[in-house]
């Protein structure tokens, strides 16, 4: 059975077809009927059809009568595509034998077909290069062989293919069959089994995804997780197809699902081993290396009676995104919520957007920062990942920032507006080398602060789109770090601080204080907004007063109409913040960001 | 307690540019349309008699429009006597009707007079040409200041609606219509702020850049301007937008503010009965068609009715009586006792007292001119 099994995934940059092929291959083998199909079965959240990125990998099970006339399992897993995801993808690559790296037929090789291929190799997997949308007409695919050599592929081996004509599909098919090994394993022994993921349903409770690396697990059977050393009865196993089918069993090398009714979401660690109780696994396998959040960010509750409602979702959520991290914390303007941690900006953006759709929750999220690392004066060394806990200048010795090593492919003419861009953003120039004859690959090491910033944005408008873009933690670099206040209404206002290299404060700090002077509606009063290092104010800007509101139009008898403007009137302003007397929409929080340099 | 009666008359010689008020040109209505519509009103005015278990006094009536002089003084006259008719009306009970420059004939004046009114509201808005040209009004200064002479050679008690924070506006143009008015005399003034109502041509002829959108610093000049000029004259600023000489206030408008019911009668009308707001269909054609045909519930021609929460009724008590210079006393919210008036906002309406923007006197509380320029913000907080 065991030598019948292929286990494999698909990795590519962001829209290189990967969904989409995936879809031809669960088509081809027949695992959907056609009524069944829709586009892009693998990306089932509201979310990630509407974005059209995958967020959350699945295992799909397709069965696959080879040429050699025998019946062969594959297990498709699901991959994300963005640089924020990474970890998730070592994940789902800790699944697996093999992987298809798809690269488009027209793009070429970018950014995130190189990290994910990195992260393949790291892994040893069996790579089937697959160059795709071959149906293109801009379609090249010798200049792809060239650059596929160029990154250490043999061009020789890939496979030309359109996931939108089906071209290529059966070729793909049986180079899995035939180039990735069988998963190896033993049956017999104690067994082990690796959760790559879970998910929470609130009918079955926590389901784990897990590869079986060792033995046997079988429904009835009592089960251990190793980490959270909690015993539990296997109430169903599943495989995906893709919807959810009951088995029996699951032997070493399979994929599926493991359904105990476990409630609590802690119980069940990603990365944990799962064994049995009777005959248990003297070790656990390798977990991952944990995934570190390196943009935070306040999410409090518009409504401070949401807090439990929010606590409640953030668990949820953390159920099926281990990436996720929370702790409460407090800030005077905004009371009580929590600093989250998220992988990246899509990260941060997807957790906002799930927890405003999905639960319901309407929420004021404060600029996103990095964890800065802080030498005190007494010795001591802290984390900061909230501007607002920096210590006051007498007390800090020296403060380090993160960094990053940053990939970034680019047509050879756009290389000099991309390296201005990222010298303007404190980069370090490293190394460039050809990609192929026209295409360059730049590294740099970077302040990821910076990157938080508006890094991408820029990016693609000074290469008009042409350039991609990954990065990589690197390590702590010193520098000169100042904490920039807002004060409104005198008041300094915590969730407004951020922390800016010392030669932008002054500039960013007009910029806020001027961004923040659009966004904050004018009060029954003047209000002063300042920008402030210390106790030295570096810029001040005024909302005037507001002089006149009122509703001074002949309505005659009609009441109700008057009435319904007013509701209008309170519904807006029950989305904003009261701090002391003035009233600040919840975009002003999110404002440090569009400040343009 | 008073009762009043608002009568609509939807029809207007042209649409003026920034009007999103029921009515209709002229030329709309054939003779039959008129006739049939003065018999919906005295059906309608039948029905809602026929729902009241007893005789009912009326101590205002009010014909707005529109211009109620364009559907011919004879039907006006037809209509008060269906009025008279069907309600006993007060000692004093003010008769207003609306006219507008244009219809301020001798004929048409007798006509009035006929009816029995002894209040006149006339739509003046501005004395400058070019500003009456920009709001798509249908007659001239000169016009309008013939049709006052006119008026004041014949009737007491005449009230001029004014407008202000026009597009382009010139600050010296508010301050002469304000004077130009004043030199007539008026018992009464209305001064309006421009509102630029979606959907209508002046919405239009902004967002197409024909003209500026509206000034709201300007119109807060204005506003302020003119509460100055009138403060020491007889005016007694007695509403957010009203101003009238000493007993001259209008008793129909005043009920609104004090909570008193109202019918509303004719298409687009609204009325306030018992707890329940409606507004009759704009559509005078479907008014008139539901009125020929049998009658059922209280309010036939409602194209929404709705009855106040308890929550509803005490904001609305508030809110409106703040709208006056008497203010509100906090014995009349309904099912709200003085001692929770004070919890729920006490701390708030002292900082509101701090800022000058209102003021107390034993069980009183209202705005100050201060806090009526700036009454949305503060009727915020009492929004259920
Ligand atoms: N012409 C063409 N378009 C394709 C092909 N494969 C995918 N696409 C399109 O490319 C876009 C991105 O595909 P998707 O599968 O979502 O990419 P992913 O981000 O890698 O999952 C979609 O608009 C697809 O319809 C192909 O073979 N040919
Ligand atoms: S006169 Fe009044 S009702 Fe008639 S169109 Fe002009 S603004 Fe509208
Ligand atoms: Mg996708």
């Amino acid at each position: 059975m065991e030598s019948r099994l292929r286990n494999f995934c698909i990795i590519a940059h962001i829209d290189h077809g990967k969904s989409t092929l995936a879809d031809r291959l669960i088509e081809y083998t027949g695992t959907l009927t056609e009524r069944e199909m829709k586009d892009q079965v693998l990306d089932t959240m509201d979310l990630e059809r509407e974005r059209g990125i995958t967020i959350k990998m699945q295992a799909v099970r397709l069965v696959y009568k080879a040429k050699d006339g025998n019946e062969y399992v594959l297990n498709l897993i699901d991959t994300p595509g963005h640089v924020d995801f990474s970890y998730e993808v070592s994940r789902s690559l800790a699944a697996c034998e093999g992987a298809l790296l798809v690269v488009d037929a027209a793009q070429g090789v970018e950014a995130q077909t190189l990290a994910n291929l990195y992260l393949a190799l790291e892994n040893d997997l069996e790579i089937i290069p697959v160059i795709n949308k071959i149906d293109l007409p801009n379609a090249n695919p010798e200049r792809i062989k060239e650059e596929l050599a160029e990154i250490g592929l043999d061009p020789d081996e890939a496979i030309l293919a359109s996931a939108k004509t089906g071209e290529g599909v059966e070729e793909i098919l049986e180079a899995v069959v035939q180039r990735i090994p069988a998963p190896t394993g033993q049956e017999n022994g104690p067994l082990k089994a690796l959760i790559f993921d879970s998910q929470y349903d609130s009918y079955r409770g926590v389901i784990a995804y897990i590869r079986v690396v060792q033995g046997q697990v079988r429904t009835g059977d009592t089960i251990t997780f190793m980490a959270s050393k909690k015993s539990f009865d296997v109430d169903g196993l599943g495989v995906f197809t893709p919807k959810l089918m009951p088995v029996k069993t699951l032997s070493a090398g399979e994929v599926g699902c493991l359904i105990t009714g476990v409630k609590n979401v802690k119980d069940v660690r990603v990365g944990d081993t799962v064994t049995s109780k009777d005959n248990p696994a003297d070790a656990p396998l390798p977990g991952y290396r944990k995934a570190t959040p390196m943009v935070f960010s306040g999410v409090y509750p518009v409504d401070n009676d949401a807090f439990t409602d929010l606590r409640d979702a953030l668990e949820r959520l953390q159920l099926n995104d281990a990436a996720l991290e929370f702790e409460p914390e407090s800030s005077a303007a905004l009371g009580f919520g929590f600093r989250c941690g998220f992988l990246g900006l899509l990260h941060m953006e997807i957790v906002q957007e799930r927890l405003e759709r999905e639960y319901d929750l309407e929420l004021i999220t404060t600029a996103p920062s990095v964890r800065y690392k802080v030498l005190k004066t007494d010795g001591e060394e802290l984390m900061v990942d909230n501007p607002a806990f920096l210590p006051k200048p007498q007390e800090i010795e020296a403060i380090f920032e993160p960094y990053v090593k940053g990939f970034i492919i680019v047509p050879q003419n756009y290389v000099g507006p991309v390296m201005e861009l990222a010298q303007d953003k404190r980069g370090e120039f490293v190394t460039m080398e050809y990609l192929d004859t026209s295409r360059v690959r730049l590294i740099y090491e970077l302040p990821l602060s910076e990157i938080l910033m508006d890094f991408f944005d820029k990016l693609k408008s000074r290469s008009r789109g042409y350039a991609s873009f990954d990065y990589q933690f690197s390590g702590y670099k010193e520098a000169n770090l100042v904490k920039l206040d807002i004060l409104v209404n005198g008041k300094p206002v915590d969730a407004l601080s951020t922390i800016v290299h010392r030669d932008k404060a002054y500039h960013r700090g007009r910029e806020l204080a001027k961004k923040l002077k659009e966004i904050i509606p004018r009060q029954l009063f003047e209000v002063p907004i300042q920008a402030a290092i210390g106790n030295k104010i570096i810029a001040r800007e005024t909302v005037k007063a507001l002089r006149k509101d009122v509703l001074a139009k002949c309505y005659g008898g009609d009441i109700t109409r008057k009435r319904k403007l007013l509701e209008k009137q309170k519904e807006g302003k029950r989305r904003m913040k009261a701090l002391g007397n003035v009233e600040i929409p919840q975009e002003a929080f999110m404002a440090v960001l569009q400040t343009d340099d | 307690m008073g009762r009043g009666l608002y009568i609509h008359i939807p029809i207007c010689r042209s649409k003026c540019y920034y009007c999103d008020f029921a009515s209709y040109p002229l030329n709309r209505f054939t003779e039959r349309d008129l006739d049939l519509y003065v018999l919906a009103i005295e059906y309608e005015l039948k029905h809602l008699l026929s729902q009241e278990t007893r005789p009912v006094e009326l101590t205002s009536v009010y014909v707005g429009g529109g211009t109620p002089p364009l559907i011919d003084t004879s039907r006006l006259v037809l209509i008060m006597e269906a009025v008279h008719k069907y309600f006993d009306l007060a000692t004093g009970c003010e008769l207003t009707v609306e006219l507008n420059p244009l219809t301020c004939t001798p004929e048409t004046l007798r006509g009035l007079a006929k009816a029995g009114f002894n209040r006149f509201s006339l739509g003046v808005q501005s004395f400058d040409d070019y500003t009456l040209m920009k709001l798509g009004r249908a007659h001239s200064a000169q016009e309008a200041r013939a049709a006052i002479g006119l008026l004041k050679e014949n009737f007491d008690n005449i009230s001029f609606d004014l407008i202000y924070g026009v597009p382009d506006d010139d600050p010296a143009r508010w301050k002469r219509d304000l004077e130009t008015a004043l030199e007539f005399d008026p018992d009464h003034l209305s001064l309006y702020s421009l509102q630029v109502e979606e959907d209508t041509p002046l919405a239009q002829l902004i967002k197409r850049g024909f003209c500026d959108p509206v000034d709201e610093g300007l119109q807060a000049d204005q506003w302020d301007w003119a509460c100055d000029r009138l403060y020491p004259t007889d005016y007694r600023h007695y509403e957010i937008s009203n101003w009238a000489k000493p007993g001259k206030e209008s008793r129909h408008n005043l009920g609104y503010w004090l909570y008193d019911p109202y019918y509303g009668v004719g298409a687009g009308a609204s009325g306030f009965l018992d707890g329940q707001r409606y507004r009759n269909t704009s559509d005078p054609w479907e008014y008139t068609q539901i009125m020929r045909s049998s009658l059922k519930g209280r309010f036939p021609a409602a194209e929404f009715v709705e009855r106040l929460t308890p929550e509803q009724m005490a904001a609305e008590r508030i809110i409106l009586a703040l709208r006056t210079a008497d203010g509100l006393n906090l014995e009349d919210i309904p099912g709200m006792s003085s001692a929770e008036f004070w919890r729920r906002y006490g701390e708030k309406l002292t900082y509101y007292r701090e800022m000058g923007l209102v003021w107390r006197r034993r069980q009183r509380i209202g705005l100050t001119e201060a806090g009526m320029a700036l009454s949305n913000r503060i009727f915020l907080m009492f929004m259920p």
